[in-house]
C-alpha cells in the first residue's frame, strides 16, 4: 500500500545522504577541489564558451541538458522484471555509480583546462582510443535517434484493442507538436532577428501554445484522428507517415541553424514539458498509488516479438539487459559528454562541481523513479505477455497522476503525449546534428562532408532500426537495449578515462574503477547478446525454433542492421577495454600513457569591458 | 541574550529566504534561458571572427582588405585581440561539439 510514496521518500532519502555523505566526502578527499584554484571559466574566460556561472544557473542548464526521454522509458520497458529491480538499480547504481560518473567527467575536464572526452582519451589512453571513440560516437548517435524514434511511433499509432480508437494522443498530439514548433519558429525570429522583448515572446507563445493544444487535441482531436484513420487505413504506412515526420522534422533540426529552428522549440518545449512533469512529481507524493504490477516477475523475462499468429518469443535475461534498459536514470554516458565538453567550462570554481554534476545526476533519479510509480501503478495487462509500448505505459501512468489533479483522462493522455514527442523529438535534431558530424569524422570522405549527405545517411539507417516493415514489431526492445548499450558502454568508458586521471595524480582509483569494469563488462556482454538475439531473428528462416518457440516471421533487414551494429559496438568496446588496462599499467609503474604532449599555449585572461558585460548577460 | 538571538533570527530569514529565492531563479534561468544565451553568443562570436579576419587577414596571408580600410577598422578590432587569438588557438575535438 501506498508504494508509490515508499519509493520516491526512500528515493530522497536515499539520494539526500550519498550527496551529504559520499559526494563531499569523495569531493573533499579524493578529489580535493580548492574553490581558490581558477577554473577554466576564469583561465580562458572569452564570455562566449568560457565563463563562470553561478552554480544554480549551471545546476538548471545541466539538469535540463541530460533529462530526456531516457530516465522515463527505460523503467517502463524494464517493468517485465517486476519494479523492484529497475528500483533498486535506479537507486544504488545512481548512488555508487551515476553521480560518481558525471562529477567526476566534469571535475576531470575542469582540471585539465576544459578538455572534452575525445581530448581526454586522447591524452590518457593513445590515438587508436580515440580514433574508437569516434566511430563509437558515430553509432551511438544513431541508437539515440532510432530508439527515440522508435519508441514515439507508437504514441502516433497505437490502437486500443477493445474500442479500436487511437490508445494515446494519436496523429493529433503529432498536429499539436507541429503547431507548437511553428509558434516556437516565429519566436525565435521576434527574439533573435525583430529583438522583441523576450518575456513579452514568451507570454504570447505559450498562451497560442495552450490554444493549440486546447483546439487540436481536445476539441478536434477524435476528428483529426479519425480523418488521418480513414485516409490512411494501412497500419504499416500509417507507421511510415508517421516515422517520415519526425525524421523530416529532425532532418530540419540537423541543418538549419540551431536559432532559426531547433533553440525557440526546445525553448517553448521546456514549459510545457517540465511543468507537467513536476506535476507529475508532486501528485506522487500527495495522492499516493498501490503498485499493482508485481515486485519481481522472473530473471529473464519473454520479450513478445512479431504480430499476431507470427508472434514469438525471445529471452531477455535481467544480467545484462536490466542494466542497459534502464540508462539514465542509473547511469549515463550521455551526461559525460555535457559535463565535460559545456559545463567545466563554465563552472565558476571547482568546489561547484559536485554540486552541478553530483547534484544533477541524483535529481535525474527522482525522475527515473517518477516513471517507475508511474508506470508500476498500472494494471498488468497493459504489459505482461504481449507487445507494448514503453512510453504509452508512461503516458498512461502519467495521465492517472495528473487526474488525480482533477484533469480529464482524455486530456491527461493528450498533453502527456505531446510532452513525450517534446522530449523525444528535441533530441533526435541533437542526436542527428551531431550524428552528422562523427560520421562525417569517422568515414574521411570528402563526399561525408555534405551535411544534407550524412543527415540522409544517418535517418535511412534509422529507418531500417525502427519501421515494423523491416523487423519485427517489439524489436524495438533490442533497439533500445543496443542504445542503452551502447549508453552504458560509453560511461563505462568515461569512468575508465576518470580512473586513468586519477591514478596519474595518484588517488585512489577504486571508487570509479570498480563501477568501470562493472559498466564495460556488463555493456560488452549485453552488446554481444544483442548482437546474438537480432541475427538470430534476422537469419532465422521462417519456421525454425528459437528458444523452443517456432520463428514464424522472415528474414529481417532490420534486424541484421542491428545485429550489425551490436558487433561493431562489442568490439569496439572491448578494444577501448584493452588500450584502457594497458594505459593503466603504463601509469601505474608512472610511465607516460598515450602519445606525447603538447602543452596547449597559455594565454592571459582577457580583461575586456567586453567579456564582462557578456558574463553579466550570461549569468543573469 | 535571547531578545538578541530572536533579533538575529529575525534579519536572518529574510536573508535566507532572498538566498532560496535567488536560487530558484537561477535554477530557471538556467533550465530556460541558459542555453540560448549561451548559443546568442556564440553566435556574436562566430560574427566577430569574420570581423577580425576582414581586419587582419595580412597577418594570416589572406589579404581580404586593402591595408589603409584594415588600419582604419583596427581601434574596433584591437579589444578582441586576445580572446580572438584564443579562439583561434583552441584545439576543437568533435566532443565539443555537441551543441
Amino acid at each position: 500500500m501506498y508504494e508509490s510514496l515508499i519509493v520516491m521518500l526512500s528515493g530522497i532519502i536515499v539520494y539526500g545522504v550519498v550527496y551529504q555523505f559520499y559526494v563531499k566526502w569523495f569531493d573533499k578527499n579524493v578529489i580535493q577541489t580548492d574553490p581558490t584554484r581558477q577554473t577554466p571559466a576564469h583561465m580562458f574566460m572569452d564570455g562566449v564558451e568560457f565563463f563562470p556561472s553561478n552554480r544554480y544557473v549551471m545546476l538548471g542548464w545541466h539538469w535540463k541538458s541530460i533529462a530526456a526521454l531516457g530516465p522515463v522509458t527505460g523503467p517502463a520497458l524494464a517493468i517485465i522484471w517486476g519494479w523492484l529491480p529497475g528500483f533498486l538499480w535506479i537507486l544504488i547504481g545512481n548512488s555508487l555509480m551515476g553521480w560518481l560518473h558525471d562529477y567526476n567527467a566534469m571535475v576531470s575536464s575542469v582540471r585539465n583546462e576544459g578538455a572534452s572526452l575525445g581530448p581526454m582519451t586522447y591524452q590518457l589512453i593513445g590515438s587508436r582510443a580515440r580514433k574508437v571513440l569516434v566511430w563509437f560516437l558515430g553509432f551511438y548517435t544513431i541508437l539515440i535517434f532510432a530508439a527515440f524514434l522508435g519508441a514515439l511511433a507508437p504514441i502516433l499509432i497505437n490502437k486500443s484493442a477493445t474500442t479500436g480508437a487511437y490508445a494515446f494522443g494519436g496523429p493529433a498530439a503529432l498536429v499539436s507538436f507541429f503547431i507548437m514548433s511553428l509558434v516556437g519558429i516565429g519566436a525565435g525570429f521576434a527574439v533573435f532577428k525583430a529583438k522583441v522583448n523576450v518575456l513579452v515572446v514568451t507570454a504570447i507563445s505559450l498562451a497560442l501554445v495552450a490554444a493549440s493544444i486546447y483546439l487540436v487535441q481536445v476539441v478536434a482531436g477524435a476528428s483529426i484522428n479519425a480523418a488521418f484513420n480513414a485516409a490512411i487505413p494501412d497500419p504499416l504506412t500509417q507507421q511510415d507517415v508517421v516515422l517520415g515526420a519526425m525524421l523530416l522534422f529532425s532532418f530540419l533540426g540537423a541543418i538549419l541553424p540551431l536559432w532559426a529552428f531547433a533553440m525557440p522549440i526546445n525553448y517553448l518545449g521546456f514549459y510545457v514539458a517540465y511543468f507537467v512533469i513536476a506535476g507529475i512529481l508532486g501528485s506522487s507524493f500527495v495522492v499516493p498509488q498501490t503498485f499493482q504490477a508485481p515486485a519481481f516477475t522472473t530473471w529473464a523475462a519473454p520479450l513478445v516479438l512479431g504480430a499476431g499468429q507470427g508472434a514469438f518469443l525471445f529471452s531477455f535475461p535481467l544480467w545484462p539487459l536490466m542494466f542497459v534498459t534502464i540508462a539514465c536514470g542509473a547511469c549515463s554516458g550521455w551526461h559525460g559528454l555535457i559535463g565535460s565538453s559545456l559545463s567545466s567550462k563554465q563552472l565558476d570554481n571547482e568546489s561547484d562541481a559536485h554540486f552541478v554534476g553530483g547534484g544533477s545526476m541524483l535529481l535525474e533519479g527522482i525522475l527515473g523513479l517518477t516513471a517507475v510509480v508511474a508506470v508500476a501503478a498500472l494494471p498488468t495487462s497493459l504489459w505482461q505477455g504481449k507487445i507494448y509500448s514503453s512510453l504509452g505505459l508512461y503516458v498512461t501512468g502519467g495521465a492517472r497522476y495528473l487526474g488525480n489533479s482533477g484533469l480529464s483522462s482524455s486530456f491527461g493522455i493528450a498533453i502527456m503525449s505531446l510532452i513525450v514527442l517534446v522530449l523525444g523529438l528535441t533530441l533526435t535534431q541533437l542526436a542527428l546534428r551531431f550524428a552528422r558530424l562523427a560520421i562525417s569524422e569517422m568515414v574521411g570522405i570528402r563526399a561525408f562532408k555534405n551535411i544534407y549527405l550524412t543527415s540522409i545517411v544517418a535517418s535511412v539507417l534509422t529507418y531500417f532500426l525502427t519501421s515494423s516493415r523491416v523487423t519485427p514489431s517489439g524489436m524495438w526492445g533490442f533497439i533500445w537495449a543496443l542504445f542503452g548499450g551502447s549508453n552504458q558502454l560509453l560511461a563505462g568508458v568515461t569512468l575508465l578515462v576518470t580512473t586513468l586521471w586519477l591514478t596519474k595524480l595518484k588517488r585512489p582509483t577504486i571508487f570509479t574503477g570498480l563501477p568501470a569494469i562493472f559498466m564495460i563488462g556488463t555493456t560488452v556482454v549485453a552488446l554481444a547478446y544483442t548482437a546474438y538475439a537480432t541475427f538470430t531473428i534476422g537469419f532465422t528462416a521462417a519456421g525454425a525454433k528459437v528458444f523452443g518457440t517456432t520463428i514464424t516471421s522472415n528474414v529481417q533487414i532490420g534486424s541484421d542492421v542491428a545485429g550489425v551494429i551490436a558487433t561493431i559496438l562489442a568490439i569496439l568496446g572491448l578494444v577501448l577495454a584493452i588500450d584502457g588496462f594497458r594505459a593503466y599499467r603504463h601509469l601505474r609503474v608512472g610511465a607516460p600513457a598515450g602519445p606525447p604532449q603538447i602543452a596547449m599555449p597559455q594565454i592571459a585572461a582577457p580583461t575586456t569591458v567586453v567579456a564582462e558585460d557578456e558574463l553579466k548577460v550570461a549569468s543573469g | 541574550m535571547s531578545v538578541m538571538r530572536g533579533a538575529e533570527k529575525k534579519e536572518g530569514e529574510p536573508k535566507k529566504e532572498r538566498e532560496i529565492i535567488k536560487a530558484a531563479k537561477g535554477v530557471m534561468y538556467g533550465m530556460a534561458l541558459h542555453g540560448m544565451v549561451t548559443y546568442a553568443l556564440r553566435l556574436r562570436m562566430h560574427m566577430e571572427n569574420l570581423f577580425m579576419l576582414i581586419t587582419m587577414g595580412d597577418m594570416l596571408g589572406v589579404p581580404v582588405l586593402p591595408p589603409y580600410y584594415s588600419l582604419r577598422l583596427l581601434p574596433y578590432a584591437v579589444p578582441y585581440l586576445k580572446t580572438w587569438k584564443q579562439t583561434l588557438l583552441r584545439d576543437r575535438d568533435i566532443t565539443d561539439s555537441l551543441y
